[in-house]
């Protein structure tokens, strides 16, 4: 996958794509961070180990001294001595690529409160990351490497050498100790919170310059995965405005404005190499047809986040390439509440799980776009459990499940929160009715659906959509007694002790296994039906090249290249 | 002289009283919408006492009268206050959409007009001829055309086949649509041919009405010339009426520009809104509802004004 | 745009009342073929559903198919013949529903200004309504109930009570002051008894023209909610909704958009035309 250059594949929205939007605007709440800095007595430094050395060849390479290595063809040394304001001496490239997207209602490009298509873009190309999920392997961020003691109590990132933010300040240790503390407030970052519930604060520490002690409550062996490479943007120390906030990614914030969208320059001084763009505009245009006729006239050259028909409409139109992401995209799904009836009997799940035509529902509401899902997220990911058989459907058993339950009625809540959720309900009442159930849809507005979460925690069939992820992150934040949303009220006894033992279990074959099987209960008997993965869909012209969609559904702004 | 400036005066008083009950009913629909607002600022894992820490610093428990009034004592002394979902001042937020929407509005407003007076023209006079009905029966049969699909047609015919005009209305950043004007004439289009329509509809009746007056009638049978009649006679007494038409074209604009601005992805006031409603952010919604209602009330006064001056002997219908 | 037909017009009105009854109505052809249309897609819309030959839910294709059908499938692969058929009513029925309740109470508190001389209490309520902006009504009452038929029509009716009330004051005012009725106020004729006997028979043809032209705003604004996505809830849907729902496979199968915008097209054109010649014979 990295024949061209190093792409910083990640996962931004930490809990699922669509639960970030409840995180909206924090700003007039104010910033109490840093209200947990550490003290200062700690424990002393234990040995080191290289942690997950399966999943981490590049980042977890314990002592390495030298920054990893990056295979970026047209990378430049990182210019530490460079002051900000002098513009790069000699840089290939230049020019202006304006992105057309869902902007959301603008706002600040806060890390804890991205709202939409166009900030969450601006936040991944300002903002520089720990480490990174990349298609199956993790990647190097900022972190030269991530390591943990013994029995994963005690984990030590050090940065790369030479880090810098846009205002040319080094990258401190003590800014990723900000981070964290930022991050991991309750008060202003509710989100992300609990993603770092088990950290010791009062033991948080800069050691020096560049390295940063993490203790931890409990053995956590999964940290770096789903936590350090999840999402862990690297803030200055004591920044509390974030309109044009200061980062230390490829890309700095030039404007931001509602009305104009945001605009970013590309950052000489970054460390992996220098952005061939220079300057990239995110313009707000929230109707996916506009977006395409934008594009189409020449107002844009990419247009972000499409609805599949332009698969099928635009191919053979030499002006416009279509790409998908690779790797899953959203996990579209339906939601059952198994603690509220009916779903509360595990044979209406059954039925419910039996009537759904999953190929069909891609046939239709993606046109055929899509992979096959098999009830469970992270399809694809490492530790994803593809042993299990996968899900058909079978309206004979289904219709006889229903029928000894006295269900003839069911009632599901749809929102587009991704785009054709609402059509999968459609599809799914026009399933069911064939088999005598009568599905009632409640259509709610996409940008209302999570304006009411104890509403959401409450209804027991609706639509919904995650971030296709590593089952490891996703399932901790999304099922279980411990959940941070427990969306289907899911928890048994053993999903929890299986998902604890993942968490704390060092021996990565050991974890695996408790993985696999966390996947297996929740499959046989929980209340998430994945009926499959929604790719994410962009259209670009032939100005711009290298656009690529990575996971997330991202574009990597530093990628991309003007052609002649 | 004393009589016109009371005149103005109780056309002020008038005014500033409807713009008082608008911002209390403003007020009171904008606290029906549903959800807490503290709930969707901190997202699902909040607290509740973090919740209710945030409820208080917002005064969400605040009995609905107490905080009107204290919205009400901020707009009197100028501070349009903060918004609860992305921060920054209100006044930021809502400066350029209705800088852009003010400019569509306006332009648009001429264009309707114009082909509103075109129209009316060729049937309001004199009414009956062969030419003038078919011309009107043809012109109003195009002119039935909703702007959604007069904007999807001008679209994919006059923007992507032929190429001529751009197909969606991005404004320069840091500009204004003047900087480009070339991005205003598909929606003002769009918005001509229907707000044209009734326009022409409006005036046409008015002018056939005060060519019908019977002033116009004994100066045409006194031999008055035709020429004279239409401006000596018809003209002043068309024109309190017309005004009025026109005031009613103001809230068509302000309010029916959103779909054209959702069409053309122009980021106008229509957008701002649809999508501030979604996020329930109050302070902001309050905003562009109570500047809508201030520009109609504009246009409704200044209607007014026009017809009083045209006509000082009498006071013209409200 | 049901903004635009207030006719607050006075003079119009006075006009209107005063030859109603020396124009005896004559259909031109024009009219008459106009009529028939209109009445076939009307027709079309209400009876509709019985002649599809399929549900509005059932997939019988896949999506965007242009062979499948008359106008091929729509965007999940449903029949777009037979959604255009199911469409038809809410489009038609929310805004004769809408148009008769904004026209009764705005002949109601219209009259009653024009006859209690409380110009001032009713119409500068009136005004409020016309100032409050429309679309964050609806937006607001959308949010809140979502969007079903009853808040649709609601929203239409707010935004058309201003126009409607004023007009029927204008149309009700000069028959009120002329000479005739002063005298049998004079006299001591009650009120309610001078209304009922002389002035609502002369205001039914004048309302029912401005009626006309409420009505077309009111499927202006339907069309248009559903166009921004407050039609019906699916997986019902009416011919404004169809066109935005299908509007990302135009290029695939341009039916399932052409052929609901020809509907509102068959509907608005003719019912505008014939409107605007009721309007102008009732004013002469």
């Amino acid at each position: 996958m990295n024949d061209e250059r190093l792409s910083r594949r990640r996962f931004l929205k930490l809990t699922a794509g669509s639960m970030v939007a409840l995180a909206a605007g924090s700003v007039l709440i104010g910033c109490g961070d840093d209200d947990d800095e550490p003290a200062a007595a700690t424990p002393a430094a234990t040995p080191r180990r290289q942690a997950d050395a399966t999943a981490t060849p590049e980042v977890a390479t314990a002592e390495a001294t030298t920054p990893v290595a990056t295979t970026a063809a047209t990378s430049t040394p990182a210019a530490t001595e460079a002051p900000t304001e002098e513009p790069a001496a000699e840089s290939s490239g230049g020019g202006t690529v304006r992105i057309g997207g869902l902007a959301g209602a603008g706002g600040p490009i806060d890390p804890r409160a991205v709202t939409s298509a166009l900030s969450y873009l601006a936040v991944n190309s300002v903002f520089e990351f720990a480490a990174l999920h990349g298609d199956g392997e993790l990647e190097p961020g900022a972190a030269e490497s991530i390591t943990s003691n013994e029995d994963a109590t005690v984990w030590t990132l050090t940065l790369r050498e030479g880090l810098r933010f846009h205002d040319g300040s080094p990258v401190r240790a003590q800014d990723v100790v900000a981070s964290i503390a930022f991050m991991g407030d309750f008060e202003t970052s509710p989100t992300y919170a609990l993603q770092w519930i088990d950290v010791d604060w009062a033991n948080l520490r800069a050691i020096d310059d560049r390295t940063v002690e993490v203790p931890l409550l409990r053995p956590r062996a999964d940290y770096l995965e789903s936590v350090f490479a999840l999402y862990v943007p690297i803030i200055k120390e004591g920044t509390t405005d974030f309109m044009v906030p200061i980062g230390s990614g490829p890309y700095k914030v030039e404007s931001n404005d509602g009305a104009d969208g945001i605009v970013v320059v590309r950052n000489d001084d970054w460390w992996e190499f220098t952005p061939s763009v220079e300057r990239v505009i995110n313009v707000p245009i929230n109707d996916p047809a506009a977006r395409i006729n934008a594009l189409k006239s020449g107002e844009i050259d990419i247009a972000y986040q499409l609805p599949p028909a332009v698969v099928r409409a635009e191919e053979g139109n030499d002006d416009i390439t279509v790409v998908q992401s690779s790797l899953g995209g959203a996990a579209m799904i339906f939601s059952m509440n198994t603690s509220l009836p009916p779903f509360d009997n595990p044979e209406v799940r059954e039925a419910l799980r039996l009537s759904v035509d999953r190929q069909t529902m891609i046939n239709s509401v993606l046109l055929g776009q899509g992979q096959l899902g098999n009830d469970l997220v992270g399809l694809g990911f490492p530790g994803y459990n593809d042993q299990l058989p996968q899900r058909t459907h079978d309206l004979e058993r289904a219709q006889a499940l229903f029928a000894a339950n006295g269900i003839s009625e069911l009632d599901i809540l749809a929102s587009d929160v991704a785009p054709g959720l609402v059509a999968s309900a459609e599809v799914l009442a026009a399933q069911l009715a064939a088999i005598g159930v009568t599905l009632n849809i409640e259509e709610l507005p996409a940008d209302a659906f999570f304006a009411d979460i104890p509403r959401l925690l409450n209804t027991p069939f609706m639509t919904m959509y995650f971030s296709n992820r590593p089952p490891s992150v996703h399932l901790p934040q999304f099922v279980g007694s411990t959940a941070v949303v427990n969306v289907t009220a899911f928890a048994t006894p053993e999903f929890d002790a299986a998902m604890l033992a993942t968490q704390s279990t060092t021996d990565e074959e050991e974890r695996l296994q408790h993985l696999l099987e966390a996947q297996a209960i929740e499959w046989e008997q929980g209340g998430t039906i994945v009926w499959g993965f929604s790719p994410m869909i962009i259209a670009h012209s032939p100005r711009v090249e290298n656009v690529k969609v990575i996971s997330d559904g991202l574009i990597e702004f530093e990628d991309l290249v003007l052609r002649a | 002289m004393t009589t016109g400036l009371s005149y103005v005066a109780m056309r002020m008083a008038s005014a500033i009283a409807t713009l008082f009950v608008v911002s209390v009913i403003l007020f009171a629909a904008v606290d029906l919408l549903p959800g807490d607002p503290a709930q969707q600022i901190l997202g699902v894992n909040a607290t509740p006492e973090r919740i209710e820490e945030v409820r208080r610093q917002l005064n969400l428990d605040d009995p609905a009268p107490v905080r009107y009034g204290r919205w009400m004592w901020g707009l009197l002394q100028g501070d349009l206050g903060e918004s609860v979902r992305t921060g920054g001042p209100v006044e930021q937020i809502v400066g350029r959409p209705a800088l852009n929407t003010a400019i569509l509005v306006v332009v648009g407003f001429g264009a309707i007009v114009a082909v509103a007076l075109v129209l009316s023209a060729l049937s309001g006079i004199r009414e009956g001829s062969r030419l003038s009905n078919v011309v009107s029966l043809g012109a109003l049969g195009a002119l039935s055309v909703p702007e959604f699909i007069v904007a999807g047609i001008l679209i994919a015919v006059v923007g992507l086949e032929l190429g001529w005009l751009p197909a969606v209305s991005l404004v320069p950043i840091g500009g204004t649509p003047l900087d480009r004007p070339v991005i205003l004439v598909l929606p003002v289009i769009s918005l001509a041919i229907v707000g044209g329509a009734f326009g022409a509809r409006l005036i046409r009746a008015a002018v056939a009405d005060a060519a019908r007056m019977p002033h116009v009638e004994a100066a045409r049978l006194s031999g008055v010339p035709e020429g004279r009649v239409i401006l000596r006679h018809i003209l002043p007494a068309a024109i309190p009426p017309t005004a009025q038409v026109l005031a009613f074209l103001v809230p068509f604009l302000v309010g029916g520009a959103v779909v054209i601005e959702r069409i053309f992805a122009y980021p106008g006031l229509g957008s701002l809104l649809v999508d501030r409603v979604s996020l329930r952010d109050a302070p902001v919604i309050e905003a562009v509802g109570l500047l809508q209602a201030a520009a109609v009330i504009l246009a409704f006064q200044a209607a007014d004004v026009v017809g009083f001056l045209a006509s000082p002997h009498r006071r013209t219908a409200p | 745009m049901t903004m635009l037909a207030g006719q607050g017009l006075r003079e119009q009105a006075a006009g209107q009342a005063a030859r109603l009854r020396a124009r005896p109505a004559r259909p031109s052809v024009a009219t008459l073929a106009l009529s028939v249309l209109l009445g076939v897609v009307v027709l079309v819309a209400l009876a509709g559903p019985l002649m599809a030959p399929h549900s509005e839910s059932e997939v019988v294709a896949l999506p965007y198919e242009g062979s499948a059908g008359w106008f091929g499938t729509d965007y999940l692969g449903r029949d777009v013949l037979s959604r255009i058929l199911h469409g038809g009513r809410p489009i038609i029925l929310i805004p004769v529903i809408a148009t008769a309740l904004s026209t009764l109470v705005g002949a109601v508190l219209g009259v009653a200004a024009a006859a209690l001389r409380r110009d001032d209490v009713i119409m500068r309520a009136i005004d409020i309504f016309a100032v409050i902006p429309a679309i964050l009504v609806a937006l607001v009452l959308f949010h809140r109930f979502g969007a079903q038929a009853w808040v649709l029509t609601l929203a239409v009716v707010i935004s058309s009570i201003p126009f409607t009330t004023r007009f029927a004051r204008s149309a009700a005012y000069p028959i009120l002051s002329s000479g005739y009725i002063e005298q049998a106020r004079m006299i001591g004729e009650p009120l309610p008894a001078i209304l009922v006997r002389d002035v609502l028979p002369n205001l039914v043809r004048p309302v029912l023209a401005d009626a006309g032209l409420r009505f077309i705003g009111a499927i202006y604004l339907v069309a248009a909610a559903g166009f921004l996505g407050f039609g019906p809830p699916p997986p019902s849907t009416d011919w404004g909704s169809m066109i935005s729902e299908n509007i990302g496979g135009a290029g695939l199968n341009p039916w399932g958009v052409i052929a609901p915008s020809l509907m509102v097209l068959l509907l608005t054109i003719p019912t505008n035309l014939l409107a605007d010649r009721f309007a102008r014979r009732v004013a002469g």
